[in-house]
């Protein structure tokens, strides 16, 4: 009862502000930039929670219940990277010559600096194509909790997914980039006040800051033998680092996967380049700075500390799993068990015979001998529920973790701050997939008199409609996680070098930026496809092409775990520098006006939109 | 150091207490200065 109460104030919430936002919208501007008039406490609540979405509390957040703390590095780039040289080194100049070339998207902000309809429509495109399959995973984590919260069972799981994709969508459709904006601060601050309460239960349920964070590292010998030989090494030690064996696998995915793709390919996202774009002024941005950076310490930070503690927590408190002993580990008390059965609720339950380690109760001064029946508890991946191929579910590590351990009212405080880091996060995805449809392709395509609105609006439901789709395709595979760091991975190796040289260098070309788009997509779609284990493998075609091998470069560790980015962005950059030595620069005065230096009428310059 | 094992994830945890710290920092410094209109 109290669940529904709760998300039925949020909901009344919800229409409201996007009341507001739809009565303050009457332009384009408005529709696409929040009038450029964003206060700084909106713009950067909006930012916080439209980066942060259920795929960092739910999926990262199992990833540290499995990977422990070394996750952390993540939330320091989420915060230096992020928000201070988001907000400030590219924030300002993004603003500023947003403002100039009269530039409402991120495509059209590249289209007008490099005078090329070709690169507007090419980034539109490709927004367009990939977004829904972020948006899906985002949709899914936050149905994830409320299936688990609810007890939903799987054949009424679609029409929540469903449910939840269109409550967003109308509210995005109907009051666009403001009224996603004011929505989004609201959300984001639910999610900031809920994640500080997440963040002091954590550290009391594993026993407080220094013995939770010791109680933690002496699980280290728990560690499964499958995460161990890819160099797991325990929760709050950084996995094995080198090359040339699969011992350093899980070094290279944290790193390169998880840190970088989405620590440096943040810094261009459509969705987020588009919120610096609506201030009022340079100060604004200053002044966002602050309350983003508390924002990331608070989201992410408080998810990757409380999954990595998860497993404290279940070691202490979990439900105790029973069975004879396989083998005694390297601490004291601890052995590798094969349980069959386990108590809840005060009951033993039996359960398929499966090897464990655990903390074995009531072992103090005792040998821990093979054969003998112990009763002990365990780390969190083996408290999660499986998947449908039966494994642990690492992204129902968090759901499970706030059932068990924090009081029946946070869990509804939780579904809230879910539903809000979803809807925030995927209201910002259809916003810019609508932009990117409407304004940076079709109406770039097509002459036409139809309004940015009108055809936003119906490119937005189509999009949609795509990303309901694979998310209900898609609900039983953990990739949530995965996901989001190819679409930073994506964006981040086509866009960032021809928008750093265009908001840096005057002596980037037209065909410099182009050429770096297109091969940094290039790259990363080949390696995604052909090279990359996870997602090749899962894709298929690779295996078609080399008889069953589930990467090109299966045969040399520890290539297929590496990052598209690592590849894709080096050689877009690459492709920048050395394209614009060799090709005509762009016209004195179009530059001149870019940086703020040109006497000519603004109105002309935006006009003059180039060719392919 | 703070019951972590390994210096570079403690490291990482205080980077991000110290980012944060200096994103505050320049907010608070910089709370009034900014161009109004791009020129």
């Amino acid at each position: 009862m109290f669940d529904l109460v709760v998300i039925g104030l949020y909901l009344l919430l919800l229409v409201y502000l996007g009341w507001v936002g739809y009565r303050k919208t009457h332009s384009a501007t408005d529709y696409l930039l929040a009038g450029r008039k964003a206060h700084p406490f909106v713009m950067a609540m909006s930012y916080g929670s439209a980066f942060i979405s259920t795929s960092a509390i739910v999926g990262f957040g199992g990833i540290s219940g499995l990977f422990g703390m070394s996750m952390m590095w993540l939330v320091f780039l989420n915060i230096f990277m992020g928000v201070f040289v988001a907000f400030i080194v590219l924030g300002r100049p993004t603003r500023n010559m947003g403002q100039r070339l009269d530039a409402h998207t991120f495509p059209e902000l590249l289209g007008r600096r490099y005078q090329s309809r070709f690169i507007q429509v090419f980034a539109g495109l490709l927004i367009f194509l990939f977004i829904p399959l972020y948006a899906a995973v985002v949709i899914i984590g936050g149905c994830k909790f409320i299936f688990t919260h609810f007890g939903i069972p799987h054949e009424y799981q679609n029409w929540v997914i469903i449910g939840l994709s269109l409550v967003t969508a109308a509210y995005v459709v109907v009051g666009g980039l403001k009224g996603g904006m004011y929505i989004e601060a609201m959300q984001g601050s639910v999610m900031v006040l809920g994640m500080a309460v997440l963040l002091v239960f954590s550290y009391v349920k594993a026993g407080g800051f220094v013995t939770g964070h010791q109680n933690l590292t002496s699980l280290s010998d728990m560690v499964p033998a499958n995460l161990r030989a890819i160099g797991h090494r325990g929760f709050t030690a950084f996995p094995a680092f080198g090359w040339g064996d699969t011992l350093y696998n899980q070094w290279w995915t944290l790193v390169s996967t998880f840190t970088l793709g989405v620590g440096i390919g943040v810094l261009a996202q459509p969705q987020l380049v588009v919120r610096l774009m609506s201030v009022k002024s340079t100060r604004e941005l200053n002044r966002a700075v602050a309350l983003g950076a508390i924002f990331m310490l608070l989201l992410p930070g408080t998810a990757y500390l409380a999954g990595s503690m998860s497993n404290a927590y279940f070691a202490r408190h979990g439900d105790l799993f029973a069975g004879p002993i396989v083998k005694a580990l390297e601490q004291p008390g601890h052995a590798m068990i094969k349980a069959d059965r386990v108590q809840r609720n005060g009951q033993w339950v039996e359960i398929k015979p499966r090897e464990l380690p655990v903390v074995a109760a009531a072992s103090a001064g005792r040998t821990l001998t093979p054969g003998d029946v112990v009763q002990g508890r365990s780390i969190s991946l083996y408290y999660a529920p499986p998947d449908k191929a039966g494994r642990p579910d690492v992204e129902q590590i968090i759901p499970i973790y706030i059932k068990s351990a924090l009081p029946g009212w946070y869990g509804s405080i939780f579904l809230l701050i879910l539903l809000a880091a979803a809807m925030s996060t995927a209201s910002s995805q259809f916003q810019a997939l609508g932009a990117a449809m409407s304004r940076d392709v079709y109406l770039q395509l097509v002459p036409t008199t139809a309004r940015t609105l009108s055809v936003s609006r119906v490119a937005m439901a189509i999009g949609i409609v795509i990303a309901i789709l694979i998310a209900v395709l898609t609900k039983d595979q953990a990739f949530i996680a995965r996901a989001t760091a190819i679409f930073f991975g994506l964006c981040g190796a086509t866009f960032l070098p021809a928008l750093i040289g265009g908001l840096f260098s005057r002596r980037m070309t037209r065909t410099a930026a182009i050429w770096s788009m297109l091969v940094g997509f290039a790259a990363s779609i080949f390696w995604l496809l052909l090279v990359n284990e996870k997602v090749a493998g899962d894709i298929g075609l690779v295996q078609k092409l080399t008889g069953g091998k589930t990467s090109l470069l299966i045969a040399y560790p520890n290539w297929p775990v590496v990052d598209p980015l690592l590849v894709a962005l080096p050689l877009s950059g690459l492709t920048a520098i050395v394209v614009s030595m060799m090709s005509k620069p762009l016209p004195a005065e179009h530059v001149n006006r870019c940086f703020g230096a040109s006497t000519e009428p603004e109105a002309a310059v935006v006009a003059r939109q180039g060719d392919w | 150091m703070w019951g972590i094992q390994d210096l570079s994830v403690w490291l990482g945890y205080v980077l991000c207490i110290a980012a944060t710290i200096l994103c505050v920092g320049y907010a608070l410094l910089n709370w009034n200065r900014g161009d109004d209109q791009p020129r």
